[in-house]
């Protein structure tokens, strides 16, 4: 496929291969980045389901760009993991159920971060979350943990 | 030594996780799961040492740690898991013993900041700073924490 032999011959699908620590690192930057974008959007989840409700519902403005940072790391650092192999992952079914996931678990992840924004109501210690609020969130934690599994399951599952 | 891990290889939990084809990747994807419940609330409290996410009060923060505690747990038991699966691959690793030696570490770093930090923190108001010893300690908690996911995602590949 035209496709993936024009990956194969990038600069960078050629590094990830050849360099005996560019696929070890860029590995170890997808789990570290992974850690920062599930671990901060539980913590937003499981506040919005009423956990920790001391924690003010409008203050994770900050935290949501975090989540970005890690997004962002995970994005470069899964695209360069994919130009080591093109093939393995384009046509691994698991491989288009993770991004699927990702895709959905983003935009929920600006949903939520839409309505827990600090300038609309000015919601205090204590507060809760809206029945529709909460019901995304346990979408989105549900949605996250399955990204996990489907990460896990992409290596476990070798196609030739 | 080498007779404690024999030991440990041909117990019955070594055993059924060699046999069973499903329960390492379960207890791999319980293990990736259970990071970013570690890593998630750990990142909130130290970045909220070093001055981000000042809108939150520290004791609303503190509230997040036992979910850290949780994802700790999961964490120790599945690693158990993966040394009786295969105590003569883990034991000689380099990676491995120097994840081990940074959980030791991160483990004085928690002694420090409960009875360093966390007294002194604990009733400030959201507008004031903690000092630098706090700082410190959180810089400290998020080095080691990264580290330790990183050289967990190394072994495999500083094998003999």
């Amino acid at each position: 496929m035209a496709f993936v032999d024009w990956v194969e011959n990038t600069a960078l699908s050629i590094w990830m291969i050849d360099s005996i620590w560019a696929y070890p690192i860029v590995l170890s930057t997808h789990a570290v980045g992974m850690s920062i974008v599930v671990g901060t959007i539980v913590i937003v989840d499981i506040r919005i389901l009423g956990f920790a409700s001391k924690i003010p519902l409008n203050s994770f403005d900050r935290l949501f760009i975090v989540s970005w940072i890690g997004v962002a790391l995970n994005f470069l650092s899964g695209v360069a993991l994919f130009t080591a192999d093109p093939a393995q992952f384009l046509y691994h079914p698991v491989f288009w159920i993770k991004i699927g996931l990702i895709i959905v678990g983003a935009v929920l992840v600006y949903v939520l971060w839409r309505e827990v924004k600090p300038d609309e109501e000015n919601l205090d210690e204590n507060s809760e979350a809206s029945a529709r609020t909460k019901s995304i969130a346990l979408i989105s934690l549900v949605l996250w943990a399955c990204v996990i599994v489907a990460g896990r399951l992409i290596a476990y599952i070798e196609l030739n | 030594m080498t007779e404690i891990l024999f030991w440990i290889e041909t117990s019955a939990l070594g055993q059924l996780m060699r046999e069973s084809d499903w329960l390492f990747p379960m207890a791999e994807i319980l293990h990736f799961v259970g990071l970013s419940l570690l890593i998630g609330p750990l990142m909130v409290v130290d970045l909220r040492l070093v001055g981000f996410l000042r809108n939150i009060s520290f004791e609303a923060v503190y509230k997040l740690l036992p979910l850290s505690l949780v994802g700790f747990g999961i964490n120790m038991l599945t690693g158990v898991l993966f040394c009786f699966s295969d105590p003569f691959r883990y034991y000689p690793n380099i990676a491995f013993r120097m994840k081990m030696g940074l959980v030791l570490l991160a483990g004085l770093n928690v002694l420090w900041f409960k009875f360093a930090v966390l007294p002194k923190t604990i009733h400030m108001s959201a507008e004031e700073k903690a000092n630098v010893i706090a700082k410190i300690v959180a810089v400290l908690s998020l080095l080691i924490w990264f580290a330790v996911i990183v050289l967990g995602r190394m072994i495999p590949y500083l094998e003999e």
